[in-house]
């Protein structure tokens, strides 16, 4: 071994070029995998370990009853801004419900949405599918807990008495039906009737104030006049001339009564016109009204057709629970009432929070953050009203935000870690190039560690976030070693000689050094709690290039460093 | 005998070594994500609830075997179990299937009553799986943070679901975020020490297989037995728990501490080899290595500490306990290893002299016989 190592020391120090051209070969093809690293966040499923009962059972529950550590909540707050405000105070507005009610409607739309549940859902199902539109009635729905109290009922004699009650409704409905039937008739006959009356009234009314003629009759009393003046004037004998007069005289007065009666008869006619007018008024009044009744008759119809139907909707539930009696005999009555309140799960306690639970299907790390991205575009365009936060969280939602913050986490920790190690050594060597040249071992090895991950397919998680930092730590000591040692060696030897008895010194300690921490590493990973098993892989792979970068690398340029030192 | 009472003094530490379980705790709290996970968990009391899931066994071949989770049996099982679980006083709320029922007395003995009665109340699905093969039961409860309350709560809850008469074919296995605590405390107990243990068993073999000589393995090894005895030691009396994150230090630590105690003892024995006595070797050796191993050190402290600077608690815990490890392994390699060195020494020569005594002794007696 220590022969191979002595040789080994021998090429580098007399070839250092082509190691070095090597090891930048190998170092171009990892800049080829750099850009290949993916980051991933991780999950509470990540942080826990495999094949333990519990969390199986957890995993199992989580998939078969929806409550998957795969689900994504939505999370509405009531957060007012100002004192005395419109804003919402209290998440059970109708305002809140409506929203909710939106967002669950958009959200459905979103492909890998298995199941998805809110406070609205439950408000419709207990309200006829419709939402609630006052705030009262939700908070009567909210506060409405199915409770199942056999204590309290004697629930056969009840049933009897209502069926029998409902057999009453029933029997009277059907009454009551041929009762409205025969008004409905009767109205309708007697709206013609009326319509035919006011209509006759009318007419005679028309007929009866139209105004005779009179000026005949006296046009006539004027001609019998005339005719008595030629009758005084003929020749006639003054008998006959007496009687033609007495004749035409009855005339006359006949004429002249007829007038007067007549004269009466029109006063007497108006009047009567005037009263037949009233009437045809009041009945048309009164056709009015049985219109009106008409239509009240059917409302009652629909009223009574409506009340059949929840009529006979009860007695069939009641017929059910008929059956669930006479198969459940336990006729014993039971002390507490069991309660459920399906809100408690979707609303706090304090009506300041209400979430919506989405379920999501089986979908690699992509497509969830698609999901994600969708959802939030959603909540970002659905107007919300004043005064609510909404906001989301769930284990996709988590991994999404761990990712985001891998990198700049990396970028920190591996700035800090930089520059920390590079003032250390500067003061140890109380040199520059001596500093520069010792990070070139952890320079190398890191670039060569992405390179892996990134060709492995391997993604950075949070985890891994810091194990840059450590590579950086751990990896500097192989370098500092060789450089120490050479420069230690040099002011003894010429440059092949110093880098000889360095790397044959050297190789064997880091060599031992970089096994136990690889036995470290690798332990590390063999308990049931892997968590960092991924870091402990992205380290052993770090310590291991940083300990070929340090007996390659370095050596090759400290030598090419230090020849062109001489040549100057 | 400092190093000794100096060990014994931090040892004691390990004993106030506490155990952190809460996973949610290691992630980055000042997220706004995980602070309405968290508000969510107060709210919905999420944190404390305890599930116990009843599943049928399928491979199971007995007859009377409850084939559907709804099976009388099974109600009145979860009945009793609820009615016993009722009885803790932390326990705020219990909700199963069996909740609709009461009394296990109560439950009817035919299978399809139990189905119509669960059709006809909403939501009772919910309690089900959708083949009906399993069943769960929700328990609210108010814990706290105390591991221990936790650990003795979930005790409690198994040991009253076992009271319960069984059917035969069912499993039931109880979950939720307090017993997989539960689970996590003991996983942490036993990690700790199996992960140090195969790490320094491999390790102190490495070395005595390099070395080839048990005392020199030794030799290099005790420094790391210390360093991590402190480690150790210093996190219990700093406070700093045992977690997911840190419960493979020991192990790390043994692993990268090793660099130290190689080099200066391969330094001495090259020292050695040169012909220098004991104390020209260690006073050669210990500067020329001692500025390497100080100088490495401390970069490797930097580069944990650096650390501290991540979002995630996990990976900060993880970086001030390796910093904590490496600086007590150096320390123990810088101060106690050349004490540790020459005590060896002057065993291999005490039991050099001995051995040979001993070959003179048989020599003489084989002369005299």
């Amino acid at each position: 071994m220590k022969k191979i190592i002595e040789r080994y020391a021998e090429f580098v120090a007399k070839k250092p070029h082509i190691i070095l051209g090597v090891m930048i070969v190998f170092t171009l093809i990892s800049f080829v995998g750099m850009s290949l690293v993916k980051t991933e966040g991780m999950s509470y499923k990540d942080m826990l370990p495999e094949n333990v009962e519990e969390i199986n059972a957890i995993n199992y529950i989580g998939d078969e009853f929806g409550t998957s550590g795969e689900s994504v909540m939505v999370v509405v707050e009531i957060s007012p801004k100002y004192a005395n405000s419109n804003e919402i105070r209290d998440i059970r507005n109708p305002e809140v419900v409506e929203y909710i009610d939106i967002l669950e409607q958009k959200i459905r739309k979103i492909q890998g949405v298995v199941s998805i549940t809110g406070a609205s859902d439950i408000l419709k199902e207990m309200n006829s599918g419709h939402l609630p539109k006052t705030k009262s009635k939700i908070i009567e729905l909210m506060n409405k807990e199915i409770v199942i109290d056999q204590s309290s009922l004697d629930l056969p004699e009840a049933l009897s008495q209502f069926s029998e009650g409902l057999e009453g409704i029933e029997e009277g409905m059907s009454a009551e039906e041929q009762i409205i039937g025969g008004m409905t008739y009767g109205l309708n006959g007697s709206s013609v009737a009326l319509d035919q009356i006011r209509y006759a009234l009318l007419s005679i009314a028309e007929g009866m104030n139209q105004e005779q003629d009179l000026t005949q009759i006296t046009q006539t009393i004027s001609l019998v006049d005339q005719i008595e003046n030629l009758v005084q004037q003929s020749n006639a004998t003054q008998s006959e001339k007496m009687e033609i007069v007495g004749y035409l005289e009855g005339l006359k007065q006949g004429l002249n009564t007829m007038t007067t009666q007549m004269a009466e008869a029109h006063e007497g006619m108006q009047q009567l016109s005037t009263s037949l007018n009233g009437m045809a008024n009041a009945l048309e009044n009164i056709s009015s009204g049985i219109e009106e009744m008409k239509n009240a008759s059917l409302l009652l119809e629909n009223l009574t057709s409506n009340l059949k139907e929840g009529v006979s909707g009860i007695s069939s539930g009641l017929d059910e629970i008929h059956k669930y009696l006479e198969l459940y005999e336990g006729g014993e009555k039971n002390e507490k009432p069991m309660k459920l309140n399906q809100f408690k799960y979707y609303v706090s306690d304090d009506y300041t929070t209400t979430i919506i639970r989405i379920n999501l299907a089986e979908m690699n790390e992509e497509k969830k953050e698609e999901f994600i991205d969708d959802l939030e575009h959603i909540i970002s365009e659905t107007k919300k009203p004043a005064g609510l936060d909404v906001g989301l969280t769930g284990s996709p939602v988590i991994s999404k935000e761990l990712k985001n913050q891998v990198k700049p986490t990396m970028q920190k920790t591996s700035m800090f870690s930089l520059i920390g190690i590079f003032i250390v050594v500067c003061l140890l060597f109380l040199s520059l190039r001596y500093g520069i040249i010792s990070l070139l071992a952890i320079g190398f090895g890191i670039i060569w560690v992405y390179g892996v991950l990134g060709l492995s397919g391997m993604p950075i998680n949070s985890t891994m976030s810091g194990g840059i930092s450590m590579i950086m730590g751990i990896g500097i000591d192989f370098g500092i070693q060789v450089v120490n040692r050479f420069r230690q060696e040099r002011k003894k030897h010429k440059i092949e000689k110093a880098m000889k008895i360095t790397l044959s010194n050297v190789f064997t300690p880091m060599l031992i050094t970089t096994l136990a921490a690889l036995i470290g590493f690798r332990a590390m990973s063999l308990g049931q709690l892997t968590l960092l098993a991924d870091l402990g892989n992205m380290m052993s792979f770090g310590v291991l290039f940083c300990f070929i970068a340090a007996v390659t690398v370095i050596p090759s340029v400290l030598i090419i460093s230090e020849k062109l030192k001489i040549k100057k | 005998m400092i190093t000794v009472i100096l060990t014994m003094a931090i040892g004691l530490g390990i004993q106030n070594i506490h155990l952190q379980t809460d996973i949610n705790k290691e992630l980055p709290q000042n997220l706004d994500v995980i602070k309405l996970q968290n508000k969510i968990s107060d709210k919905f009391g999420g944190a404390d609830t305890v599930m116990v899931l009843i599943k049928l066994d399928k491979n199971c071949k007995l007859e009377n075997a409850p084939k559907d989770i709804r099976d009388p049996k099974v109600i009145r099982m979860l009945v009793g179990i609820e009615n016993e679980i009722k009885k803790e006083p932390s326990v705020s709320s219990v909700q199963s299937a069996g909740s609709f029922f009461v009394y296990s007395e109560k439950v009817p003995d035919n299978i399809e009553l139990i189905k119509q009665i669960f059709a006809k109340i909403p939501n009772s699905e919910m309690f089900f799986n959708k083949d009906y093969s399993s069943t769960l039961m929700i328990i609210s409860a108010d814990l706290g943070s105390s591991e221990e309350k936790i650990n003795h709560f979930v005790s409690k809850i198994k040991g009253d679901i076992k009271s319960v008469e069984k059917p035969a074919c069912i499993d039931i296995t109880v979950t939720g975020n307090p017993p997989i605590r539960v689970v996590l405390m003991k996983m942490l107990e036993h990690d700790m020490i199996f992960t140090m243990g195969i790490a320094a068993i491999i390790i102190l073999f490495l070395l005595i297989l390099i070395k080839r000589s048990f005392t020199k393995g030794i030799l290099v090894f005790t420094p790391l037995i210390l360093g991590l005895t402190w480690t150790l030691g210093l996190m219990g009396w700093l406070n700093t728990p045992l977690s997911v994150a840190t419960v493979g230090i020991g192990a790390m630590i043994l692993g990268l501490g090793t660099e130290y105690g190689i080099f200066l003892v391969e330094r001495y024995e090259e020292e050695r080899e040169k012909g220098k006595n004991q104390k020209k070797a260690l006073i050669t050796a210990l500067p020329s290595v001692g500025s390497g191993i100080i100088g490495s050190g401390t970069t490797t402290i930097v580069g944990f500490l650096a650390l501290l600077l991540a979002s995630m608690p996990m990976i900060r815990h993880l970086g001030e306990t390796l910093a904590l490890g490496i600086f007590c392994i150096l320390f123990a390699t810088v101060v106690v290893s050349p004490a540790i060195i020459l005590i060896e020494e002057r065993f291999i020569e005490k039991a050099e002299k001995f051995e040979l005594k001993l070959l003179r002794r048989g020599l003489k007696h084989e002369k005299n016989n």
